[in-house]
């Protein structure tokens, strides 16, 4: 059955919301340097001030603003979250469909690689990687899409080998097109909703795991990540700090989940006709 | 134009076509005739060119269709498979689909929509821009099957393959679609290949039927021949089946 993506994700509610959502988290962290009304690697007032007009989250224990920190680690989880997404998905497409079109002992040593992953635990992974290199932005965000492409690839790789087999295809190919065009006109646009839902799904895990690794410390210390501000903010519990240090990251990052995880079930549900509600057969 | 010679075809341990020779003239209609798995579309696809043969060879007006750049060689024939429905792109519209081989072989440009409009006019369906816009599942099987013979006339073959073309429809619109390929036969005067697993539609389509039986050629005559003296027990069967009579 034909499918208009756009239209019918604008008719779903849900997805709606979690994309308005999404976009004022974006735009709040792109316009971090902008909006932010100090400079969070700088001091800006004495340690543990409360929420104040100057100050709206107040300050942490060395006397940073705590909103100016809060919007420029929003804006390091978006950007590893988009980063770690992007190069996940297009290492598992070229991976993943690259096999399912070679085949024979390339195929079988890509998927190999993929089932060690899938049976290493990630997060071991991170920690070796960071305990080996400077665990900073860019290394984390390599480290994390190398082991997070392989449900793309897998997913890929059966979705290419079951589009190989469609009439449709062989008809191209009966027709004299080239490989390009098949890849271009008939793989790749079928390919879109897999592509379209391992990107949100990615961006959720790579911005969960960013906020996990940096408050387990395994994260650049000098770049300001919600998962840091966490593991500080609970060091002055006692202080009673909890409702302006460590409540408002870990709102951030939960909104920032329930966004991507709302696309994320859009997306389902307009790819797979089962889901859709109005499809529903009343009992 | 086209000569089988000695041509087999295996799948992995089953074979196929065992050393098979046929001709198919100008202009001439060949039904290819033969149960399900007889090897009837092994034999359209190879003469197509788009499966390669163990053994044997395939001439197409004298040259060795090995020897011919396949995407040229693809420009010459055209194929209606048998379902539109798992043809037809579910993505592509009606001027998408007939617009496909024209993207394929770099001719698409400012005529382009007049020989579409064309084509569509020949398979009888509607040029306008809404119907145009269609996609498949807003046809009915008999359009979508014109559609997909608008798309295979669209680089004028000089060879048809229908692959059991009909056999998905209607016996009405069945008769409908049968009509119009013979028409368009006639009109451009291209060869065709009918390959199909009946014989009475074969009798009425045809100049020549060729009978595939256990991947060999179990006779091959003109069809009033076949059809008035059969001269393999399974063609007599084949014909029984046909009227009826088991």
């Amino acid at each position: 059955m034909h499918i208009k993506p756009f239209q019918e994700f604008a008719k779903d509610k849900i997805g709606v919301a979690g994309l308005v959502l999404i976009l004022f988290l974006f735009t709040t962290a792109i316009l971090a340097p902008v909006i932010a009304p100090h400079d969070p690697w700088d001091y800006s007032a004495s340690s543990f001030q409360q929420p104040s007009k100057e100050h709206l989250l107040g300050t942490n224990d060395i006397g940073y603003d705590i909103f100016s920190e809060l919007l420029w680690s929003l804006r390091t989880s978006i950007l590893f979250g988009i980063a770690v997404a992007a190069i996940t998905c297009t290492l598992g497409l070229v991976l993943g469909v690259s096999a399912a079109l070679i085949g024979g002992m390339y195929d079988m040593l890509v998927m190999r690689l993929a089932d060690a992953l899938l049976a290493i635990p990630t997060i071991m992974i991170l920690i070796l990687i960071a305990a080996y290199f400077k665990p900073s932005t860019t290394v984390l965000i390599i480290a994390l899409s190398l082991v997070l492409w392989q449900t793309i690839a897998r997913g890929v790789r059966a979705q290419t080998l079951s589009l190989k087999t469609k009439l449709y295809v062989k008809a191209a190919n009966n027709m004299g097109a080239p490989t390009s065009y098949i890849m271009y006109k008939h793989i790749m646009p079928e390919l879109f909703p897999l592509y379209a839902m391992g990107f949100v799904t990615k961006a959720r895990i790579a911005v969960f795991m960013e906020a996990g690794l940096s408050f387990l410390g395994i994260f650049d210390p000098t770049t300001k990540s919600l998962g840091i501000m966490m593991s500080y903010a609970m060091r002055y519990l006692y202080l009673d700090v909890w409702f302006n240090w460590l409540l408002p990251p870990v709102f951030a990052l939960s909104l920032l989940i329930v966004s991507l995880g709302l696309i994320s079930y859009a997306i389902e549900e307009i790819f797979d006709p089962r889901l859709r509600r109005n499809n529903a057969t009343p009992i | 134009m086209i000569s089988v010679k000695d041509v087999s075809k295996s799948y992995k341990d089953l074979r196929v076509l065992s050393d098979v020779s046929l001709a198919l003239d100008e202009g001439e209609i060949l039904a290819l005739v033969g149960e399900t798995g007889s090897g009837k579309t092994t034999l359209a696809y190879l003469i197509a060119g788009t499966i390669k043969p163990d053994g044997g060879e395939i001439l197409f007006r004298g040259r060795g269709v090995s020897d011919i750049d396949r995407k040229e060689f693809a420009k010459t024939v055209g194929i209606v498979y048998q379902s539109p429905r798992d043809s037809i792109s579910h993505r592509f519209t009606v001027f998408e689909t007939i617009a496909e081989p024209l993207h394929i072989h770099g001719e698409f440009d400012d005529e382009s929509r007049g020989r579409i409009e064309s084509a569509l006019r020949e398979v009888q369906l509607p040029v306008d821009e809404y119907f145009l816009q269609k996609y498949p599942h807003e046809l009915s099987g008999g359009e979508l099957q014109r559609v997909a013979i608008a798309r295979a006339l669209i680089m004028k073959p000089h060879l048809l393959i229908a692959d059991e073309s009909t056999s998905f429809l209607d016996p009405s619109v069945q008769a409908k679609v049968l009509r119009l390929l013979l028409d368009l036969q006639n009109e451009r005067g291209i060869s065709m290949l009918f390959v199909t697993h009946d014989i009475g539609v074969a009798r009425k389509v045809s100049d020549r039927i060729a009978v595939l039986h256990g991947g060999d050629i179990v006779e091959n005559a003109p069809a009033h021949r076949v059809i008035a003296n059969p001269e393999h027990p399974y063609t007599k069967q084949l014909i029984g089946v046909a009227k009826g009579g088991g």
